[in-house]
């Protein structure tokens, strides 16, 4: 019996010793891991994340076309960037209740298979500041918009950039002000990355650490 | 709690009335205190941790020789997550629940104390894929018990006792390690709990 306790005991020291390491966390803010975020208004630095009094946030899709699908495809894109709650969204189905509203600009793209070949600039995205709305008006709510770009584009090649572009521009209106100087980065003037990057991400968790100095009005 | 009580009494009643031969079932429900799961820094320090959490476990034991028995255990707890700020801020980070099953070697003391320790595995089944649960709950982690329990003499008739559990274990997700986290970390876990034991006939 005191053999079989021994090897009891002898188990549970080496259980213990085996999780007593102090694991090693991430570097998040070291030179080149994260690009600028903030907006500069001299000689105001203006940071804007989503603050969680107002998680989830609230986002409305034009109906038409494959908007829906892109907004629910953003939403988790950038949810999945987050270890810690920071950020969460959830699609609205009345437009005077949303916190985001994305919409198309002008005609809406044919809902097709996106085209998996190599990346081209088929469409265009906007996104009103949020600090500029949230500082210098009345107004509480952002609009992203897109829109399919005049040329010779496939409708897949189109779709392709949507997917794209929609993330980018909901990274705008969760904050990421400025653009990234990395080219596989989403927030990259021109993405051609499907999804956020490790540099994207360790940005955006960055951003939604940072003290905020532009707060949208309260709900 | 009070659902706790419930439920441990409603188990106690499910107990058969005679066990057969050495076997011993016991019940016991209570409360649950977990040291944080991660610590991180994101501009500022910031860790999450499981609020205080109701639990429950089963125990099946065989007497062997000189006061000393060998049992096994399952055991499940739920409660919330939340983050802890530096500012001291909070935000809940959903529900989650654990499982854990052991294997321990206990022994009875004197004056109705008993004590045990014992090895086994733990699994947490996060409320929804999200966060250092993105991408699950991850595998079964190996767990360390030690148990304390003391004979509640008013509740002598009904084989009420007292007891206090403690175990460690190492926390990780294929999240947290996708996300650069290069170990688990020691999380230690405290229960106070209400334990009700039926014996078998000797």
């Amino acid at each position: 019996m005191r053999r079989a306790w021994g090897l009891t005991a002898l188990a549970l020291g080496t259980a213990l010793a085996a999780t007593g390491c102090e694991p090693t966390t991430p570097v998040r803010d070291c030179s080149g891991c994260i690009y600028d975020f903030a907006d500069t208004t001299p000689p105001d630095t203006l940071v804007f994340p989503w603050p969680a009094s107002r998680m989830p946030v609230r986002f409305y899709a034009d109906p038409r076309g494959a908007m829906p699908a892109l907004v629910s495809l953003s939403i988790a894109a950038w949810q999945a960037q987050f270890l810690y709650g920071e950020f969460r969204g959830v699609q609205a189905t009345d437009s005077t209740r949303a916190d985001i509203i994305v919409q198309w600009e002008a005609g809406v793209p044919p809902d097709v298979t996106p085209d998996p070949g190599a990346p081209v600039a088929a469409c265009d995205g906007a996104t009103t500041n949020p600090t500029a709305v949230f500082t210098d008006s009345s107004a509480n709510v952002l609009h992203v918009t897109l829109s399919p770009r005049g040329g010779a584009f496939t409708d897949a090649q189109v779709a392709a950039c949507l997917r794209r572009v929609v993330i980018h521009e909901v990274g705008h209106a969760l904050g990421l002000l400025k653009h990234s100087p990395f080219p596989l980065d989403i927030m990259n003037p021109t993405p051609i990355v499907t999804l956020p990057s490790s540099v994207d991400r360790r940005t955006v968790e960055v951003l939604y650490h940072t003290p905020a100095t532009v707060v949208p009005p309260p709900r | 709690m009070r659902l706790l009580i419930v439920v441990m009494l409603a188990l106690g009643a499910l107990l058969p009335a005679r066990l057969t031969g050495q076997v011993a079932v016991a019940v016991s429900a209570g409360a649950r205190y977990s040291s944080a799961l991660v610590r991180d820094s994101i501009v500022a320090p910031l860790h999450v941790r499981p609020t205080l959490a109701p639990t429950v476990a089963v125990t099946v034991g065989t007497p062997l020789e000189r006061g000393w028995a060998a049992q096994v255990a399952l055991d499940f707890s739920t409660g919330d997550l939340r983050r802890h700020d530096a500012d001291g801020s909070i935000v809940a980070l959903g529900r989650m629940s654990t499982a854990a099953f052991s294997v321990a070697l206990n022994r009875r003391f004197a004056a109705g104390f008993s004590a045990g320790i014992g090895i086994g595995g733990l699994k947490y089944f996060p409320g929804e894929d999200s966060g250092i649960f993105r991408l699950g709950g991850g595998s079964i982690a190996a767990l360390g018990t030690l148990m304390v329990s003391h004979a509640l003499t008013a509740g002598r008739s009904y084989g009420l006792s007292i007891e206090a559990r403690y175990d460690v274990h190492g926390f990780t997700t294929p999240a947290l390690r996708a996300d650069g986290f290069t170990s688990a970390r020691a999380v230690h876990r405290v229960a106070l709990a209400i334990r009700a034991d039926r014996r078998g006939a000797r």
